[in-house]
């Protein structure tokens, strides 16, 4: 014991310690660099990420949605809402489809229950809410997010084909 | 060890169970579960599915168990490898041809071929090649086909032949080619059509008001019970989020089975229609404005409390138990006895001779199980479905089925007898018909029996020699004997007929809770508990003398009375307290004040049904707009009037208990149907040449919620009923034509233009007319046709 003590104190007058740790900083100095410059620059993101939802149509223009209401069932949180109907050319479609992004969980459970792709989990994380009731994700709302990222929903979907 | 029964084992289990059994029928009262598509525990057993095959030991082939009878140490293994071998491989030809709908069908989540292709089918299919589309049926605007999903079970079939009576609809067509349909196109016309939306294992029946409404998981489930007929069929209403989306049955096997009627199913779509009482409206400077409650209920009070002693109240014969006794407890109180659910009923001669309530004599079993049945003024299956399944059921067993008729219906029953005599004639037709079974049994008559005329021989034979020979006879007297204006002649007639042939008599009852308004004493002649009190007025006699106030309680009196103009006028009048589920145009101009009552499946409470069975349901969906339950408007109505501690109850539970204390204990089942008193016999309505009219209350027409029911009045019973039905010979002798305009005119300024409608059906000197069309019930008419305005 008294022996360990001698050999630090002794040690101490060396600067092994600072010589230690400066060879750390020294060898990340000289590494590749990974910080981004957030927002002007992007981590990059996995095709599974599941951020803000989302609701999209066929290449047609026809909304995907056939009101299963799957999504609402499986849903842990118990954030979505469904209300079906009857459409005018008699097919099945949701009247309501609200989702309470305060609810949600973001485990994607959703979007393995869709039986036809139209719910699903975007990349986009970059939302927020000024106001109480605007994290009420509406059917509106949730197609317009749908169409507006169509192509890059649809690019993720294509690069994760190979492992579903 | 009884002789009737066989010893067998089933997956090792040892079980015992009487001879003639099959398999699936023991296994299920074991609890061991053997998947099926095609076998339903009430109806005939046909084995075409083949889902049910299991292994029976020294049986080289599995063998179904809902066809194969049980015997004498009998080894059955239901999940053996042979067994699930056999079941797998049926899974995978059901499913073929199964469209993978799922997520937009109907049936998806509580479809029994997605429960047993999990549990019984194979993981993955190996099918590639193309499968088969059918065509959809159009079978009329109560049920949804989706063909393709068919899975040729048949039950839909055996459903129709064998509880609706008539085999609507059949497979053509073999193999890869059967094909389930009405071979013809038609609409399927059963009262009980609805039931194969029930029976039908995957997606191809479905309901059509319901389609796409909601999923099964998603439904919560209430108990209630049919407020539409006298039966009381035991349902469940499933509702979600606080909306009355589906009403299916419940299974009670003294009342219904696992059967309801389509005005069970379908009604509760009224519930949303455009006219419902929402808010609480109040008569000022002869508009009608929208007040808070307290404000509605102390503008009632005072109405309720100025009337005093000439307070008429007209409940509907449907109100729940608990209501009836508040309403009877608040009008008596301030001082009116004058208290009637009877709306349709024309004739009170005979209240002195009442039984304690109106019943049918016996439980409803009594009546399948009677061996020779006479129903007189009755259509029986469009007044009461379920209790024309009932008769159905007694005549499959070989039961004798008669009708005496003042038209000629189709029952759909296999009716030995029939007499169709004119609805003039019928109370002396049945006179005639209890002399002819007194000379019959030996038997003499009372004295009564003098003053029915004479004047007109019947042939009665047959049906007098099968009364007399029968030995549990039973005679039905129908809603067209009540509304009749000799009620009292024919049910003391009827009570009669039972008593020369030994046997039991009934009386079909409107509304679901007639016999809880005489325990109730909602009559005017009948306390709490059923115990008589000073007479009051009647329904009739409220109408006839014009009070200065009424309170009527969710009836419609233009469609819902005996003598629609008459209670209209009476209303006009007096001030009118109207508490309603539905608001007609007329009801704007006479109510003072409107309260809005929670309709069927909003409320709570009990009903007790023609058989003397008391039974309770649960609200299942929330009241609409600021509408509340009967019993808590009249509990605030009887604290608004000063009676504070009598109206009191915390809980619906609180007045059932108090009703009961009275009725004392629940000794109600069957109910004794002796008619005592006396009272002069009326003479039967003159069989002269004049043109007489009468209402039919159509299936779909008898109360304000299957009237606002938009899918019932969509179906071709509702249609039939819109029209003036008259005799060939009468329209002859008119000059009026099949489809012609007429102009049907009643006394003062009461008419009714109707289209004609010719048919042999009808006896002469008779038209039948729908309700609510302005005329009373019964009634000398003129008929005349209305000139169509010649083209330019």
């Amino acid at each position: 014991m008294l022996k360990l003590r001698l050999k630090e104190w002794i040690n101490s007058f060396l600067l092994l310690e600072l010589l230690k740790g400066m060879g750390v900083t020294g060898r990340y100095f000289l590494k590749t660099k990974i910080t981004v410059q957030y927002p002007e620059e992007q981590a990059p993101k996995s095709p599974r990420y599941r951020g803000l939802h989302a609701l999209r149509r066929y290449p047609n223009g026809e909304e995907r949605c056939i009101a299963c209401k799957l999504c609402e069932v499986v849903c842990p949180a118990l954030a979505i809402t469904i209300d079906s109907e009857r459409r005018e050319d008699g097919t099945r479609r949701t009247k309501r489809y609200d989702i309470d992004l305060f609810k949600c969980i973001y485990c994607g459970f959703c979007e393995e229950a869709c039986p036809v792709d139209s719910i699903v989990e975007t990349r986009v994380t970059e939302f927020h809410f000024e106001e109480r009731g605007q994290q009420l994700m509406t059917k509106d709302k949730l197609i317009a997010i749908g169409d507006r990222y169509e192509k890059m929903i649809a690019a993720d979907k294509a690069a994760d084909s190979a492992y579903r | 060890m009884n002789d009737n029964h066989v010893k067998l084992t089933i997956d090792g289990h040892l079980l015992e169970a009487p001879k003639g059994e099959t398999i699936i029928q023991v296994a299920d009262e074991a609890g061991i579960y053997i998947p099926r598509f095609c076998y339903h525990k009430h109806l005939p057993i046909v084995a075409n599915c083949r889902m049910c095959l299991v292994e029976v030991e020294g049986v080289g082939k599995p063998l179904p168990a809902c066809s194969t009878p049980i015997t004498e140490g009998m080894s059955v293994r239901t999940r053996s490898e042979h067994a699930t071998d056999a079941q797998r491989a049926t899974m995978e030809f059901l499913l073929i041809n199964h469209p993978l709908d799922c997520p937009v069908c109907d049936q998806g989540g509580e479809c029994e071929l997605q429960d047993l292709a999990l549990g019984f089918g194979r993981g993955v299919s190996r099918f590639t090649e193309t499968k088969r589309v059918v065509p959809d049926e159009q079978i009329g605007p109560l049920v949804q086909t989706s063909m393709t999903r068919c899975i040729y079970c048949t039950r839909c079939i055996r459903v129709l032949e064998e509880v609706g009576g008539r085999r609507e609809i059949g497979a053509t067509g073999r193999g890869e080619h059967m094909k389930i349909g009405t071979y013809i196109e038609h609409s399927i016309n059963s009262e009980l059509s609805g039931n194969i939306i029930d029976v039908c294992p995957v997606g191809a029946l479905n309901s059509a008001p319901f389609k796409m409404q909601a999923r099964g998981w998603e439904l919560l489930s209430h108990v209630t019970v049919s407020p539409h007929d006298c039966l009381g069929s035991n349902l469940y209403g499933h509702s979600l989020r606080g909306k009355l989306l589906r009403v299916v049955p419940r299974e009670n096997n003294s009342i219904n089975d696992t059967w309801i009627s389509d005005r069970d199913r379908f009604s509760y779509t009224g519930l949303t229609a455009s006219d419902r009482a929402r808010v609480p409206l109040i008569r000022r400077n002869g508009e009608l404005i929208q007040v808070e409650w307290e404000a509605a209920l102390e503008y009632a009070v005072g109405i309720l409390k100025k009337a005093g002693a000439d307070l008429g109240t007209i409940l509907s014969p449907s109100t729940t138990l608990e209501e009836m006794y508040l309403a009877q407890k608040l009008i008596r109180r301030l001082g009116s006895n004058n208290i009637d659910t009877r709306i349709r009923q024309h004739d009170f001669r005979d209240d002195v001779g009442d039984p304690r309530f109106p019943s049918l004599g016996g439980s409803i079993r009594e009546v399948s199980n009677a061996d020779a049945i006479l129903i007189i003024g009755s259509r029986l299956n469009k007044e009461v479905p379920i209790l024309g399944y009932q008769v159905r059921k007694a005549a499959r067993k070989g039961s004798t089925v008669m009708v005496l008729n003042p038209r000629r219906y189709d029952l759909v029953l296999p009716i030995s007898h029939e007499k169709i005599v004119s609805p003039q004639q019928l109370v002396n037709a049945v006179a005639a018909l209890v002399r002819a079974l007194a000379r019959e049994v030996n038997r003499s008559l009372p004295d009564f029996m003098s003053q029915f005329s004479l004047d007109k021989e019947y042939e009665f034979t047959p049906i007098v020699k099968r009364l007399a020979a029968a030995d549990r006879a039973y005679i039905i007297l129908g809603h067209i004997a009540v509304q009749h204006s000799s009620f009292a002649d024919l049910r003391r007639l009827g009570a009669l007929l039972a008593k020369l042939s030994d046997g039991r008599f009934g009386v079909i009852t409107e509304g679901s809770n007639q016999a809880g308004a005489y325990l109730a004493g909602a009559v005017p002649h009948r306390g709490p508990g059923g115990v008589p009190v000073m007479p009051g007025m009647t329904a009739r006699n409220m109408f006839e003398k014009h009070l200065p106030g009424y309170f009527i309680w969710s009836i419609e009196p233009e469609f819902d009375c005996w003598d629609g103009p008459a209670a209209r006028a009476a209303l006009d009048a007096g001030s009118v307290v109207a508490a309603v589920s539905f608001i007609t145009p007329a009801m704007r101009e006479y109510a003072d004040c409107i309260l809005p009552v929670a309709a069927f499946g909003e409320t709570s409470g009990s009903y007790v049904n023609v058989a003397g069975e008391l039974q309770h349901f649960n609200a299942a969906a929330i009241p609409m707009g600021e509408s509340r339950p009967g019993w808590k408007i009249l509990r605030a109505l009887g604290a608004e009037a000063g009676l504070v501690n009598e109206f009191s109850y915390a809980r619906l539970g609180e007045i059932h208990a108090e009703l009961m204390s009275s009725i004392g204990g629940t000794p109600l089942a069957g109910g004794d149907m002796e008619y005592s008193g006396n009272w002069e016999v009326k003479p039967g309505i003159p069989d002269n040449k004049n043109l007489h009219a009468f209402i039919e209350v159509g299936p779909y027409a008898g109360d304000p919620l299957v009237r606002r029911a938009e899918p019932l009045q969509q179906t071709e019973d509702a249609k039939h009923s819109g029209y003036a039905w008259i005799s060939p010979t009468d329209a002859r002798e008119l000059n009026i034509f099949d489809n012609q305009l007429v102009r049907i005119s009643g006394s003062g300024s009461n008419r009714a233009d109707l289209v004609a409608k010719l048919s042999k059906d009808v006896t002469r000197g008779s038209v039948w007319i729908p309700l609510g069309c302005g005329l009373p019930m019964h009634g000398q008419v003129m008929l005349s046709a209305i000139p169509v305005a010649a083209e330019a």
